[in-house]
Formats: C-alpha cells, sequence, structure tokens
C-alpha cells in the first residue's frame, strides 16, 4: 500500500481534503472472480475425455492427443485432460487450486448465444425474464461490495446493489499533475467530486510509476496477464472489492478452432497466473470460476470448428478451492443430447450456488427465482 | 449573455459552437420553437449506399464478407452522424431524433444489426419526428433492424400453418419490449397473457430475404389465426392487420402517454421529473393525439425547464458532441466516434432494448468521471487555438461558467492547459445547471 501512501501525500502537499481511496463497503475476507467466457466455450477441449471409448470416433478431426503425446493434453485424473494451452496452470490441480465441473448448462433449450447470455446473467429460467442479474441480487441481500472490469456493467452485476466499474484496459493520457489539480474544481461538485476522487485514486493506484495514467492493454484480449495482475492488486487489500466479473470473448470457434483455442485458452491460463500473482495471500480467501453459456458440438463441422451446442464445462480455482478433480456426473459421448451435442448433467447455477455459499450470501429465491429446489455444488469449497 | 440562452443551448440543445449564444440571446425560446421539423439529417451517405449495394449482393457469400460489409456500412453511418450532430444548426431537432433513437433502441450488440442501424435512425426515426407518435411506433415496429434486434423474424404461430408443420412457436420478445419499453411502460397495466397475445398478433411479421428496398414482409404462414384479447380490447382475425391495430391500440393508450412523458421530462429537464410536468406533457400527448412537434414544443414551454438550478448530466455521447461543438469541430467524424468507444459509449452500441440511461448515477461512475477529464486533457493537446480560450469559455457556458474553473484557467499560461481546464471542468458535463 506503499503508492496510496504516498499519492496521499501529494494530494495532502497540494491542499486537497483526503477523502478515502476505494471506498468499496466494509471489510470482507472472501472474494469471487467470476469470468465470463461469452460466445461459447467447447468444454471438451478445456477438459478432454481422452480415455472415452468414444472419444476419437465422436470428435474426429477436434480430438486432441492423450497425455502420453509430449503435444497431448495434461493429465488430471486419468480419464480427463486439460487442453495444453492451460499448462501455465496445470500444476494447480495437483496442489487442489484448479479444478472442472463437466457437462454444465443451464436450464435452456435454444442454441442462441443473446439469449443463453441473458439467462447465465439474470438467474431465471428464461431469456429476458429479469432485468437485474443474480449476482447484484445476492449481493443487494450480503451487502457485498462489487466491481466490474470494463466498459459496460454486464447484467450480472445490474440492479439495485451498487456496484462499482473500472475499465482497465481504457488508456489515460493524462499527466498525474493534472488529474490531481482538477480535483479542486471537482471537490464543490456533490456528484461528480466523490466520484471524481475515487476514480483519481484507483488510477494513481494502477500507475506503476505514479506518473502517467496510461495503459497499453488491448481492449479486446478480456483477462490479459496485465489488466489481471492488477485486478488483482486492487482486490487484495481487506477493503478491497469483493467480487469482481470479467467478460473474455472469443470462444466462438466455428472455424480454425484448434488455433484459436491455443491462443485464447493460453491466454486465460497466463490471465488466471497473473491474478494469482496480484491478489497475492489474498489467493487464499479466493475462488475463481470461469464459466461460459453453452458448449459446442461433440462432432467437429465443415470448416475445423464447432457449431453451437449444449453442455460444456467450467473452471474453479483458487486457494478457497477444492480442486485436484473433475465433478459432474460424465454422461459419455455414446449418446449425444440431439444426436451433436454433450448431455448436460450437471445445472451451471449449482455452481453459481456454491459461489455465493463462498461469499456467504444467500442463493434462495430471490437470486435463483424458481430454482429452491436445486442443490448447490458445495463441493468445489475447501 | 443570458441565462435562458445558455440553457437552450445546452439543455434543449447539444452544447454552444461560439457564437450560438450570441445569435439565440434574442429569442432562445423561438430558436428553439424553429427547430420542431425533421431535417435532412447528414449528407454524403454514397459511400453508404452503394456498401448497402454489395452487402445485398453478398447474400451468398460468406458470413464473414458480409461481417466486414456491414461493419464498414456502421463506420460510415455513425462517423458522418457524429459529424453531422456535431456540426448541426439544429441541435435540438438533433436531440430529439437521438432521444427517440434510443427510445426505440436497436443495438449492434446483436450482430445482424450492424449494418442496419443508421439506417433504421435516417429512415424510421429522423422522418418521422413531424407526425404522430403512431406514425414513428409503425416505422420503427415494421424495420428489419427492430425485427432482426428482438427476435421477430424467429417468432412462429404454434397454431400456424409453419408452427403446425415444423413445430415452433413464439418468441414473445419483440411484443414484451413494445408493450414495457415502446408504449405502455413497465407498470403500464398489461399481463403475461397480454404479452402472449401481442405476440400471436404479431406472428408474420418478419423479412423477405434479399429485396432490397423494403424488406418488411408478412408471411401469413406463420400467422397464428383466430381472435385475440389484448388489454381487453378483441382483435379479430386479420391477419397482418392485427398488428396495426394492436399499435393504434397502444400508441393511444393512457399509460403510454405517460410513459413517453416521463421519459422526456427525465431527459430533458431532470432526473427525478415532477408529477406536474409529467402530467402537462401526458396531457398534450394526448390531447393532440401524440402530435410529436406539438409535445415536443410543450417541453420548451415547462417553467422548470428554464429553471437554472435544474441540471441534466451530460452523457458520454452528449459531451463528446460537445465538446466538439465548443473547439468548432470539422472533421469527418471518426474521432468522435473513437471518443465515444473510450467513455463507454459506442453510438447504437446499447446493453439492452432499455437503450441508454437517462439517469446521472449511471454515468458517473469513478473511472467513467476521469476518464472524462482524460478525453479533455487529450483534445486539448490537439486543437489549435487561436482565440482567447477564457473568452470561449464565457461564449460556451455563459453564466453557467464558475468563479474558481475560470480563475485556475487564468492561473495557466498555455492555451491548451486552459482548454484541458475548460472542457474537464464540472461544469462542462452539465448540460445546464450550476455546479452544486
Amino acid at each position: 500500500m506503499r503508492r496510496r501512501q504516498l499519492l496521499s501525500l501529494s494530494l495532502a502537499a497540494a491542499g486537497v481534503a483526503l477523502l478515502p481511496g476505494l471506498a468499496f463497503a466494509q471489510a470482507q475476507e472472501k472474494r469471487l472472480i467470476l469470468v465470463l467466457l461469452n460466445g461459447a466455450l467447447d468444454g471438451l477441449a478445456l477438459c478432454a475425455p481422452t480415455m472415452d471409448p468414444h472419444y476419437r470416433r465422436q470428435r474426429g478431426h477436434l480430438a486432441l492427443d492423450g497425455p502420453e503425446h509430449p503435444q497431448g493434453v495434461l493429465e488430471l485424473d486419468g480419464f480427463f485432460g486439460l487442453h495444453p494451452a492451460m499448462a501455465p496452470i496445470h500444476p494447480w490441480f495437483a496442489t487442489g487450486e484448479l479444478g472442472l465441473v463437466h457437462a454444465v448448462a443451464l436450464p435452456y433449450n435454444g442454441r442462441s448465444h443473446f439469449d443463453a447470455l441473458d439467462l447465465l446473467e439474470n438467474g431465471t429460467e428464461r431469456p429476458q425474464g429479469s432485468r437485474t442479474g443474480w449476482l447484484n441480487r445476492a449481493l443487494l441481500a450480503s451487502g457485498g461490495s462489487a466491481l466490474a472490469v470494463g466498459d459496460q456493467l454486464p447484467l450480472v452485476l445490474r440492479g439495485e446493489a451498487p456496484v462499482d466499474s473500472v475499465d482497465l484496459s481504457r488508456e489515460m493520457h493524462s499527466d498525474a499533475a493534472f488529474l490531481s489539480a482538477m480535483q479542486t474544481l471537482y471537490q464543490r461538485d456533490a456528484l461528480l467530486g466523490p466520484a471524481y476522487t475515487q476514480g483519481l485514486a484507483l488510477r494513481m493506484e494502477l500507475a506503476e510509476d505514479g506518473q502517467t495514467m496510461a495503459r497499453t492493454t488491448r481492449k479486446d484480449l478480456g483477462l490479459n496477464p496485465g489488466l489481471a495482475r492488477q485486478l488483482g492488486r486492487l482486490m487484495a487489500p481487506a477493503d478491497g472489492p469483493q467480487v469482481a466479473v470479467v467478460q473474455m470473448g472469443g470462444w466462438d470457434t466455428h472455424n480454425n478452432q484448434q488455433r484459436r483455442l491455443d491462443a485464447n485458452l493460453g491466454r486465460l491460463a497466463d490471465g488466471l497466473a497473473a491474478l494469482k500473482k496480484g491478489l497475492g495471500p489474498r489467493w487464499e480467501d479466493t475462488l475463481v470460476l470461469a464459466v461460459t453459456e453453452f458448449g459446442r458440438t461433440v462432432r467437429g463441422n465443415g470448416t475445423a470448428g464447432s457449431d453451437h451446442g449444449t453442455g460444456s464445462a467450467a473452471l474453479y480455482a483458487g486457494g478457497a478451492a477444492a480442486g485436484g478433480v473433475v465433478l459432474g456426473d460424465w454422461p459419455g459421448l455414446a449418446q449425444l443430447h440431439e444426436d451433436r451435442d454433450l448431455r448436460p448433467t450437471t445445472d451451471l447455477r449449482a455452481l453459481f450456488k456454491a459461489a455465493l455459499l463462498h461469499l456467504g450470501a444467500p442463493t434462495d429465491e430471490r437470486v435463483f427465482p424458481g430454482a429452491a429446489g436445486l442443490r448447490s455444488l458445495g463441493s468445489v469449497l475447501a | 449573455m443570458s441565462t435562458a440562452a445558455a440553457i437552450a443551448a445546452n439543455r434543449f440543445g447539444l452544447g454552444a459552437r461560439p457564437g450560438e449564444l450570441a445569435r439565440i440571446v434574442t429569442d432562445p425560446r423561438g430558436w428553439l420553437e424553429a427547430q420542431l421539423s425533421p431535417t435532412s439529417g447528414p449528407a454524403g451517405l454514397e459511400r453508404v449506399e452503394s456498401l448497402t449495394w454489395r452487402l445485398h449482393r453478398a447474400d451468398k457469400r460468406s458470413g464473414k464478407e458480409r461481417r466486414d460489409i456491414s461493419r464498414s456500412i456502421y463506420d460510415h453511418e455513425v462517423a458522418l452522424r457524429e459529424r453531422y450532430a456535431a456540426t448541426t444548426r439544429s441541435p435540438f431537432q438533433e436531440r430529439l431524433v437521438r432521444f427517440w433513437s434510443n427510445h426505440f433502441a436497436v443495438s449492434i450488440t446483436q450482430i445482424r444489426c450492424v449494418g442496419l442501424v443508421g439506417n433504421y435512425e435516417r429512415q424510421a426515426i429522423r422522418p418521422y419526428l413531424g407526425g404522430s407518435f403512431r406514425g414513428l411506433l409503425g416505422a420503427v415496429t415494421h424495420h428489419p433492424a427492430m425485427l432482426l434486434y428482438l427476435d421477430q423474424v424467429r417468432s412462429v404461430g404454434p397454431q400456424s400453418q409453419a408452427g403446425l408443420k415444423r413445430g415452433r412457436g413464439l418468441n414473445e420478445n419483440l411484443a414484451r419490449e413494445l408493450m414495457e419499453l415502446h408504449t405502455l411502460g413497465v407498470n403500464g397495466g398489461y399481463t403475461q397473457d397480454d404479452v402472449r397475445a401481442l405476440a400471436e398478433i404479431l406472428t408474420g411479421w418478419g423479412l423477405e430475404p434479399g429485396v432490397r428496398q423494403d424488406p418488411f414482409h408478412f408471411e401469413p404462414r406463420r400467422h397464428q389465426p383466430g381472435d385475440k384479447q389484448l388489454l381487453g380490447t378483441t382483435i379479430r382475425t386479420g391477419g397482418e392487420e392485427e398488428g396495426q391495430e394492436a399499435l393504434d391500440l397502444l400508441a393511444n393508450h393512457p399509460a403510454t402517454a405517460r410513459h413517453i412523458a416521463e421519459k422526456l421530462v427525465r431527459h430533458f429537464v431532470s432526473d427525478a421529473p415532477t408529477k406536474e410536468d409529467v402530467q402537462t406533457i401526458a396531457d398534450t400527448f394526448l390531447r393532440s393525439e401524440g402530435h410529436l412537434p406539438t409535445v415536443h414544443r410543450a417541453l420548451i414551454h415547462l417553467e422548470s425547464a428554464w429553471d437554472p438550478s435544474q441540471r441534466k448530466l451530460r452523457t458520454p455521447a452528449d459531451l463528446v458532441c460537445a465538446i466538439a461543438r465548443g473547439v468548432g469541430y470539422e472533421g469527418d467524424g471518426e474521432l468522435l466516434v473513437q471518443a465515444r468507444r473510450t467513455l463507454g459509449q459506442l453510438p447504437f452500441a446499447a446493453p439492452s432494448p432499455q437503450g441508454w440511461s437517462d439517469h446521472a448515477e449511471d454515468w458517473a461512475g469513478p473511472d467513467a468521471v476521469v476518464a472524462r477529464v482524460d478525453l479533455a486533457r487529450r483534445v486539448a493537446a490537439e486543437v489549435s487555438m487561436d482565440r482567447s480560450v477564457p473568452q470561449l469559455a464565457e461564449r460556451l457556458l455563459g453564466p453557467f461558467l464558475s468563479e474558481r474553473t475560470r480563475k485556475v484557467m487564468l492561473s495557466l499560461s498555455s492555451p491548451a492547459d486552459r482548454l484541458s481546464v475548460l472542457l474537464g471542468s464540472p461544469e462542462f458535463q452539465w448540460r445546464a445547471g450550476v455546479v452544486s
């Protein structure tokens, strides 16, 4: 926290009244980072059932080599293997900091990204079923604080509970001296004044050298390492935000799936590793969930890719995770859903409920209407 | 400089251009009244037209090619649109275009809308602001951008020929938003049964593939047969006509008048509209049968709109436009689109059918406020100022320029520093109204 102290000093020297830096509610230990893998991640590529007797036949040209090959999947539990691009975090599986849940899906039978994403975030059983998100409703009840990373507040965080947002990929070009000087003008504005002070502190915190606000990350990379490390650092302090939501696209691999997943999964793994670094000791209190709206067809299509499917896989990680396992009832590949997709066996919302239990937030009808009977997948928690 | 002129240019307009306040000071209300008729909108769309032609010819080509062309159309459309807003002499009319375009929001978050959103505003919004709400409602509901954005093209009557044959059914998206967002409002007294009835009424409304000029197409084979009950009124079985009847019913409903009135007052006057103001506008709406110029004129004559203590925060879109107008921008518009992207409000990219928010809180997040000031700094670094900045400040903000901002400006010597302070000042973030 040296950076913040330095900033406080310089602002005090400039005659500016000191306001709390990041004014996120009361201190809370637990952290949740929800990564939305928008675009439908191929769960069978993330977590490949290479020992399933029907794997090679059904997957065809999309089948990955087994762990015995140098370029093959990374050993998980003798049945499943992790995509090779996930190598940076593969060791976490052995230490219990990484786990997977297979054959997950939402209560949704269509194959529209738009509807499925809406449903994933609104927490009801139908698209456009709510204009607020399940995570916001849970935080409203628990009083937890949240931060959205990116341009716009994702639906999952929209609602009555106040949520902060920061576009960590937005470059700022002004010199710190100018931005600090402008604070004297903003002090008198009841709405913009406090926001300006808080935003400036946040930027100062992010600035590596305290002189420039510039960020060089590109917008479209989602959870890239630079952004992830900063996010971790923001969430680490006791009064940091309890929840963060990050969106990461690029999973809609209708063509050239292999090349695109190599790049994108590699970025996800690097991002998660950087997040852990940024969080420091706070990693022990952290659960990371990476989920997608639906899976992809088991068989490849005609353009070296796969089309919209049903069941997919979810990833969970963190010091608060009970990893080292691939959870979920494996439905096998002998029979496919509608003769094309992985049959779903676990409701994604069971995983969301576990994440809320981790935070000490409610999981009842207010949060997931109509899902009172759905049990949480508590086994993801240590 | 008169307060009324500054309010007219900033609250009702898109921010003063240098000289604007001086021109309108004698009759600010008259200046606004003269802007109640539709304008022709941006010129120079030949490139867009030719791209649209290519898009139609590309029907059988790859999805990527179609997406690239659509993206090109979008880029051209929005650059011309932002440039037009930054330079127009009818900024109040332009604000109204943007209000209605946002009220009937379509968004490029639906990828098939990317090449259509510009056309949607030019053809289904702009020309209709001189007529009735019913006319506008009809135009937007028939436009392909709306039919695609709210999934109407996928909706099939379960008992229609096509529904029975292929086992397909209703998509309620458009029906729900038509009532919740476009007309009655969420508390407008309709039920789930009404949503379903309206969805059935609208089955068959869709697009004819490959037709260039008027791709709206009614497909009888998808239309749900039988009479329907909508809001207690029986709509007799009548194919395409049922939808027209339903729109008549919704457009002239008292709940619609209230909903529209509240949104207009919130947009132009206050985040928290008073009951009296909403009632005044709603009454005007009902009395004039939704005649839009009459309703818009009534806004100008709300007393509260001229109260200097009423303030509305500029959205990022408004801010970018006000900055461009303030510095006399004459470029091709691309920079303005980029600036809007940086501030998180890319044109036609609202995150949901609700459109962009009209509440200050939604645009005053910590990072967002600093980003505004950062933008001001960047613009100031690139604009060469050949006139005195403190004088420009008076000419843009009139009496709303605070003594404090003026002093900070004068304490700096370089024109760029002074301009950063002006454009980044709190009073520049508000459409009008004293910093408090």
